[in-house]
């Protein structure tokens, strides 16, 4: 830059400050992603904040993966040489899911480890349960009082009353394994609330209970789904449907909210919630009549046979008679009816139906939660979905859609525990025969109900409190320590189910903590390794770390070793558990974590070879890569492994419906109206709400500590179409009293053209708060106030939105939004779904003007009502429970933590 | 030649923000601010509704308007077409936000200076490419030199149907947008109103930020319904509070609109506030008060006198200093104020406006000396042969300032040179013909036209930065 010389005598006369620079030399060839590999331990970068100024700053580059939602997207971390302290956060190029690219969640993992508030510290309750008083304690006393706990339930002889309750486990087998060492049938979920909806309906076809799509080279994709913007596995997914979309692939988005993803597709299907099957068997039924079936698929690969037993024991046992009775049985599904029941065009209905139809062996289709998890039968969805990938012959093609579960990759753990010898009737409750994966939200109902009780309770990186229906039931449920001997969260930050611990132990994020991943996130099949970045750092610069919380910041510790120290203790030298936990390398010692990984890892195929051309053993390996490509594509392996059915195929017709107690729903069908069907929708004020959509830079109740996220976004206004709120006299910004079945709640409206009139929508992730006495993330939470206005009802009232305050950190002080949003779902009623068990998370509403002394953010819940309602549901599970030959559940299919085989079986009474 | 640009690709990208945090990241950009953001607009009638997103920075424009305005070079053009910028260099002055057609700058809370997307100059250094296009899982944000035809950018450019934001700003962006729309473009097609589908906003930012402090101060209660009532304030008539709230100006009329604004960065208030509308006013004062004193004198209106010259150039020193003043408390680095004399950029009016300004003040003192030692007043007339224009020019230069802020809709009014030229002469006569008549009734109207000027003034400044930019 040449300088006046007006500016050159001033600097030479000291009257202004030199700022002459080294001209910028700019690039000096074409501009690269990511430093190459061998650079890795040694790169530097020049300082932005200093340009153009240059600095230079030294940087060794660990990989790991992401924790703020399951894909597990590569990460690198740059940890500054100098201040031995992670910077920032880019995309890792060599995890094939990821490829080195990343949503907004995963570079805003640097706020989550920065948060000046999150807990540095293990944490015991001094004043009663929720009352926000705490005191600092060290791990080994954490170890020491919470062992004896359970060595305490453990030696009573139960199995079923020490329970870990995880909401994003992140890792593969690593808690159930300890489970099993204590020999307990202890494992909750949130599966429940998520998938398992959708999980149901793939199982009955085919066990394997999720879909795998192959995006990239589909013809047509087909989403009952968002995941342009969310869900598993949000960023993997988009990267390939986009890639697909470029090459020619047409995108179907059936939702009755214009999410982003709807916004990107060639057909938005804004269907009535629940009235999907209608559609895919409409669809089906298109498929039949323009003969575009893959008869060779369904012939040999479908138990077309069995339904032909079953209802037409007089055909003839041909595939061409299945496809008429076929044709026969679905007549009733024609465009007409679809249009009807989904509110849609019929020409819609004919013209995308066309498109799947022509889809043939590349058609693929995703649904995970939405419609499924939404509606009463929402299993139907995922069942009537998949029967198009059947028909069209696109399971486990290219281009088609796989089961999960032949591209993930399952480790082999150096010791495999038992299984427990009990049977946990308060995650599997006897009436619910179907369901899958644990009843974990009527759990407080179940014990309000006076069927069981816990000793020790873990609730790990979940927050029922506030992500489930009914917070309060939980509140309730927490504060009782008749129901809950001993409460313990494990979490990085604070949460409104943590108030309610007796412990709070802070377990590290995404570059603080061990674990190992694997997820199918394309038809390739790959391993990756989540670690403490900074012990890795450290053993890059000589330096020896025992354990995880030597490095982290303050004394955060990890889930992994917290559980061999802690079940080590739990041992007396009695009990058999310590046996679990010896090194499969040394002779009568405890394992270590690194040898846990390096068992694992020396057994994933081709890695050994890799890790020998480096040098290293396979830990080093995936310490300096972060992630390994096991197959490239796993496509038609059912061709070698068939089905893992009883009939070895592909289940369109299902004994065990029929022998559970629902003939009825022996095969694909549309025989169950959601809950929310118009139907049941009768007055002028009644609305079906949408609580549970989901934004691209949030993942539930974790990011909140995330500044830059939650500065995007931070309120939950309630999504009504312009002709709803003419109807009810309301506009922009306007306060509208939104009524559950069991409370209600006040919030703001948002007028858009982006959703179906009578359904309106509410963001989730949105609404935290905590009281007075509570601590954490105060870019998002409202403090609030929780009191007991009588007859079991609670209420919670907004005290103050969110606030700037002081801290460390200049941004905290910055914070220019004052709105947190409602916390909609604790008014919520649970209503389990009687056959997958699943939370149907649709709610009816009755929409009002609030009152007068209704405010923003009012919220009223009747505990009364929300115990009596899920009884009402309860009831229906009741009515259908079939046993046969005694069976719990189905033998053949999947459940978490299966215990001894003798226990599936429920004891005649008498 | 190496030309740096950005293609933004909206056939792939799904508006996730991944781009505006990873930058965040990048150069730890405070809260409140970005150098690069997604605009998410909706538009049409269920169910053929739809989204669009639009990600937004700074254009790396090839005849840009923040380099030319910027009175220290702070900002500079590049040799590979990277407009980058020394923070030690900028004092604040906020030129640069009002030169920019697309609101790509911002002023950094922490060290009171201009930013905005650099081009990650420090990665390009490295031959590194930006943070936004790697982390983007799309591949929708593709980086690189326009110049070269083998590049995946031009391959685009030359291929694909694209469009700029505003090409009729002249800045000849180099940020090209692969298929978007009219309303996304156009910054009036969808209304701004402070709050979107995910945020709100109770307050503003940066320069909104100081006032609005003490409005919530101001408030007795800080609960949500203080909030809410603020944000549906549209009724009142504080130019300030519609500001804070972001009303929809005049200029939509009352336009069905079909569009709806979804999603933006929070608004940046208004940056040259109550400071700069005084200094035009205080400036107008000075100078015009020695034209109209210099003109009668001479054409003998009034009867040239001694004390009345005094007081006229007393007036005129006193509302100088004060114009110095307001400019200096006026920027975000005050004590750096002399940068503008000491490291100027010849082609900025900041600068050249700040040498007449200075000149004008010789000229002043040199008659004041005239008078203190007794010289004839005949000098006064020989000084005023340059004092006069010099003085106008004073006056005026603000018109060709305006004029170079081109991100505003004061630069496209033609008319500009003559009314600040009236208003000088206004606002001299108006503090002149009461001083030389000593009359009520001048002084009277020298009141009214006072205040005339400065609401004038203040609705000249304020105003165009109310309009939506974005």
């Amino acid at each position: 830059m040449s300088r006046s010389y007006i500016e050159k005598i001033a600097q030479r006369l000291g009257i202004i400050p030199n700022l002459d620079r080294d001209n910028a030399r700019g690039a000096i060839s074409q501009l690269r992603s990511f430093p190459s590999y061998e650079e890795w331990e040694g790169h530097t970068e020049l300082d932005a904040n200093e340009w153009p100024k240059k600095v230079e700053k030294n940087y060794s580059l660990v990989p790991t993966t992401c924790f703020n939602c399951e894909s597990a997207c590569g990460l690198l971390a740059y940890v500054d040489k100098e201040t031995g302290q992670v910077t920032k956060f880019e995309g890792n190029p060599h995890h094939p899911g990821s490829r080195g690219r990343n949503c907004a969640k995963g570079p805003a993992t640097i706020n989550q480890i920065n948060d000046t508030e999150r807990i540095l510290f293990p944490m015991r309750r001094t004043g009663k349960r929720g009352s926000g008083e705490w005191e600092r304690i060290s791990w080994e006393d954490a170890l020491d009082e919470i062992s004896l706990k359970i060595r305490e339930s453990l030696k009573s002889g139960a199995k079923d009353r020490v329970v870990y309750h995880v909401g994003r486990p992140g890792h593969e087998g690593y808690a159930n394994r300890i489970l099993k060492s204590w020999g307990v049938d202890g494992h909750n979920s949130h599966t429940n609330i998520c998938s398992s909806g959708a999980r149901t309906g793939y199982a009955l076809w085919q066990r394997h209970d999720r879909p795998s799509p192959d995006h990239s080279n589909a013809k047509v994709i087909l989403l009952s789904s968002s995941h342009l913007e969310t869900g598993h596995y949000f960023n993997p997914h988009a990267q390939r449907i986009l890639e697909g979309m470029m090459d020619g692939a047409k995108l179907i988005v059936i939702d009755p909210r214009l999410s982003n993803t709807a916004s990107m597709a060639d057909h938005w299907l804004p269907t009535w919630p629940g009235s999907e099957p209608a559609l895919f068997l409409a669809w089906a039924k298109i498929i039949l009549d323009m003969g575009l079936y893959d008869l060779e698929f369904i012939e040999k690969w479908v138990n077309w046979e069995m339904w032909l037993e079953n209802d037409h024991p007089e055909a003839e046992k041909s595939v061409e008679v299945f496809i008429e009775l076929l044709k026969n049985e679905y007549k009733d599904y024609t465009p007409e009816f679809a249009a009807e029941e989904c509110k849609i065009p019929v020409e819609q209905v004919i013209e995308t139906g066309e498109v799947v139809a022509r889809a043939g062996s590349r058609l693929c289709t995703h649904v995970w939660r939405s419609a499924s998890i939404g509606n009463l039968g929402g299993w139907q969805v995922s069942r009537t979905l998949h029967l198009l990938n059947v028909l069209t012959g696109s399971v486990g093609t290219e281009g088609g859609t796989s089961p999960n579960s032949w591209s993930k990759f399952k480790p082999e753990l150096f010791d495999v525990p038992p299984d427990p010898d009990g049977w946990n009737e308060l995650h599997f409750p006897p009436e619910y025969t179907l369901s899958h994966y644990e009843m974990s939200h009527i759990l407080p109902h179940l014990i309000k109900d006076g069927r069981g009780s816990m000793d020790v309770y873990f609730t790990r990186v979940f927050n029922p409190v506030w992500t489930y229906p009914d917070g309060f039931s939980w509140m309730e449920m927490l504060q009782n320590e008749n129901a809950v001997g001993c409460h313990i969260a494990l979490s990085p930050t604070w949460n409104e189910t943590a108030f309610f611990a007796d412990y709070v132990l802070p377990m590290g994020h995404a570059s603080e903590r061990h674990d190992v991943n694997s997820y199918a996130t394309s038809s390739g099949k790959w391993v990756a390794f989540r670690q403490p970045v900074l012990r890795e750092f450290a053993r890059r610069e000589g330096r020896e770390v025992e354990f995880t919380h030597e490095v982290n910041p303050g004394e955060v510790w990890e889930e992994d070793e917290f559980w061999n120290e802690l079940s080590w203790r739990i041992d007396d030298g009695t009990m058999g558990i310590r046996e679990h936990f010896m090194s499969p390398y040394r002779e009568g010692e405890k394992i270590t974590i690194d040898e846990y990984y390096q068992y694992i890892f020396e057994r994933v195929p081709g890695l050994s070879e890799a890790a020998e051309k480096e040098g290293v053993d396979e830990l080093g390996y995936m310490r300096k890569h972060g992630a390994f490509l096991i197959e490239e594509a796993t496509y038609k392996k059912h061709e070698e492994e068939g089905w893992p059915t009883p009939s070895g195929k592909q289940e369109f017709f299902s004994t065990t419906m029929v022998e559970f107690g629902y003939p009825e729903h022996s095969i694909p069908h549309y025989k169950i109206k959601s809950h929310v069907h118009p139907e049941n929708l009768t007055g002028e004020d009644e609305f079906c709400l949408l609580p549970n959509f989901r934004l691209p830079q949030h993942i539930h109740s974790r990011s909140a500590n995330s500044k830059w996220l939650s500065e995007i976004a931070h309120r939950n206004p309630i999504w009504i179409h312009p002709s709803d709120a003419a109807k009810l006299g309301v506009e922009e910004g306007d306060l509208l009293k939104i009524e559950t079945e069991i409370g209600w709640f006040i919030d703001k409206i948002w007028v858009t053209e982006g959703i179906k009139p009578g359904v309106i929508g509410c963001s989730h992730h949105i609404g935290r708060w905590r009281r007075k006495q509570d601590q954490g993330n105060r870019y998002m939470t409202n403090e609030v106030e929780i009191e007991e206005i009588g007859d079991g009802k609670m209420r919670m009232r907004t005290v103050e939105g969110v606030r700037p305050w002081l801290s460390e950190d200049p941004d905290t002080n910055r914070i220019w939004w004052r709105d947190g949003g409602v916390h909609q779902n604790i008014t919520h009623a649970v209503q389990p779904d009687p056959i997958s068990g699943a939370h149907c998370w649709l709610q009816k509403v009755k929409l009002s003007i609030p009152g007068e002394d209704e405010k923003y953010g009012d919220i009223v819940v009747d505990r009364v009502k929300s115990f009596r309602y899920y009884k009402e549901w309860n009831l229906w599970a009741r009515q259908r429970e079939t046993h046969p030959r005694g069976e719990r559940r189905p033998l053949w299919m999947n459940r978490p933590l299966p215990p001894k085989k003798e226990n599936w079986f429920i004891e005649e009474s008498g | 030649m190496t030309n740096y640009g950005f293609v933004i690709d909206n056939r792939t990208c799904i508006g996730c923000h991944a781009c505006t945090v990873a930058c965040k990241s990048e150069h730890d950009v405070p809260i409140g601010v970005n150098r690069t953001h997604v605009k998410y607009i909706e538009k049409g009638i269920f169910p053929n509704s739809t989204r669009e997103f639009s990600v937004h920075r700074c254009n790396h424009c090839e005849d840009s308007p923040c380099t030319t305005i910027c009175p220290t070079t702070a900002l500079f053009n590049r040799s590979d077409g990277i407009v980058d910028f020394d923070d030690d260099r900028c004092i604040g002055c906020k030129s640069c936000m009002q030169a920019c057609p697309y609101d790509a700058l911002y002023i950094d809370p922490d060290k009171g200076t201009a930013a905005k997307c650099n081009y990650c100059a420090h990665r390009v250094e490295n031959s590194f490419e930006p943070a936004c296009v790697i982390v983007c899982p799309t591949e929708s944000i593709i980086s690189g030199d326009l110049d070269d035809p083998e590049s995946k950018i031009s391959q685009i450019v030359s291929s694909e149907s694209t469009t700029v934001r505003k090409p009729e700003s002249g800045a000849k962006p180099n940020v090209f947008y692969v298929e978007t729309s009219e309303e996304m473009l156009r910054p009036d097609a969808t209304e701004v109103t402070g709050y979107g589908m995910w945020t709100d906003q109770a307050f503003g930012v940066g320069h909104f930020a100081k006032y609005a402090e003490s409005r919530l101060d101001s408030a007795d209660t800080s609960s949500m319904i203080v909030q809410l009532a603020l944000e549906k304030k549209l009724k009142s008539s504080n130019s300030r509070d519609r500001a804070i709230i972001r009303d929809v100006m005049e200029s939509l009329g009352d336009e069905e609109m079909t569009s709806k604004r979804s999603y933006d960065q929070p608004s940046k208030g208004v940056l040259w506030g109550w400071e700069v509308a005084a200094y035009i006013w205080t400036k107008g004062i000075c100078a015009g008060v020695y034209v109209v004193a210099a003109l009668s004198m001479l054409a003998g209106f009034v009867e040239a006198d001694s004390q009345l010259w005094l007081q006229t150039i007393g007036i005129g020193i006193f509302f100088l200093a004060l114009t110095g003043v307001l400019l200096v408390v006026d920027l975000d680095r005050p004590e750096r104020f002399l940068y503008v004399l000491l490291r100027p950029n010849w082609d900025s009016w900041l600068v050249k406006g700040a040498y007449i300004l200075a000149l004008y003040g010789v000229i002043l003192l040199a008659s004041a000396l005239v008078i203190i030692l007794g010289f004839d007043l005949v000098f006064l007339t020989y000084i005023s042969i340059f004092g006069i224009p010099v003085a106008l020019m004073a006056g005026v230069y603000t018109a060709w300032l305006l004029g170079q802020a081109k991100g505003r809709s004061w630069s496209e009014d033609t008319s500009l040179t003559l009314k600040f030229l009236f208003e000088t002469l206004a606002l001299g006569g108006a503090v002149f013909f009461p001083l030389a008549t000593m009359e009520p009734i001048y002084a009277l109207f020298g009141i009214l036209v006072l205040i005339v000027a400065w609401l004038h003034d203040k609705k000249l400044v304020i105003d165009p930065q109310l309009e939506a930019l974005l």
